[in-house]
């Protein structure tokens, strides 16, 4: 089992603000979660970091988004379940931006 | 009234500033000495009360000499010859000051804060120089992994600062 963090840019809805739930990354975070569940992983965390303004305007399906939703989710799973989860976020609509860590083995994490 | 011009430098930088200070003759050298007695109940707590720098005793660099507390000196230490040469010195090989040494933290996990990471890019958005960071070899290259890691991502931007940075007034 190895550690990994995954980092999520998800499109705000169109009348988000900055208290409304986040529907679109609730739903992806469910998804990716299931997939992990599913092949005998560990969810560890789910933390957000709210709507934010993105770096550059970011250009999807030809709609652009210059405010993003970020959030983490860190979990302990097996190495063949990161395709799957990639497959996942590139199909969805709703993620813009992606990145899959990996925080450490579990060796290092007892050591 | 005496004054007195100083070649000094910032550290961490290469920048010459022309320091023209004056003082009164009749300003005690030291400034916020402890008047407790010994045995009272708080000439314990704050044993350096008497080398404390406050915002209104600012004491120029060069009237402060390389003695520290409880050490001997002797009177040519309070030279401002001395002073000055220490001070020379320093600009060759200036003290580096690595912040994430300062808090033991790796400059990695703050690959999501664009607030932190600006402080290490330029205003066109370019990863700053060692000279310029201070940092050490291993954090310098773990700040610039950092920094490419978000803006691959889309935390950090390419070409100018994060809005989120911290800005000088």
């Amino acid at each position: 089992m190895v550690l990994y963090e995954l980092f999520c840019i998800t499109r705000p809805a169109v009348n988000a603000t900055r208290t409304s739930a986040p529907v679109s990354a609730i739903s992806v975070a469910r998804n990716c979660g299931k997939t992990i569940l599913d092949s005998k992983g560990v969810v560890v965390d789910i933390e957000s970091m709210g709507l934010k303004e993105l770096a550059k305007p970011i250009k999807k399906l030809n709609s652009k988004h210059n405010f993003g939703y970020w959030w983490t989710m860190s979990f302990y799973s097996s190495p063949t379940v990161q395709q799957e989860l990639q497959r996942i976020l590139r199909l969805e609509p709703t993620v813009l931006r992606y990145s899959l860590l990996k925080k450490s083995d579990k060796l290092n994490h007892l050591g | 009234m005496f004054t007195r011009k100083f070649f000094s430098s910032i550290e961490n930088n290469s920048r010459h500033v022309l320091q023209t200070v004056s003082f009164q003759r009749n300003r005690p050298f030291c400034t916020g000495i402890s008047l407790q007695a010994p045995n009272t109940q708080n000439s314990s707590v704050r044993k350096n009360a008497g080398f404390q720098r406050r915002s209104d005793s600012f004491i120029p660099p060069f009237l402060v000499p390389n003695v520290t507390e409880g050490q001997v000196y002797s009177p040519s230490d309070l030279k401002f010859e001395t002073v000055e040469a220490r001070n020379q010195g320093n600009f060759f090989n200036p003290k580096r000051h690595d912040c994430f040494k300062a808090a033991n933290r790796s400059p990695l996990e703050f690959w999501k804060n664009p607030v932190v990471l600006s402080n290490f890019i330029t205003e066109l958005g370019r990863i700053k120089p060692r000279a310029d960071t201070g940092l050490s070899a291993k954090n310098q290259r773990l700040v610039s992994r950092a920094i490419r890691r978000a803006r691959a991502v889309g935390v950090l931007p390419t070409k100018h600062k994060s809005v989120y940075a911290e800005r000088e007034k």
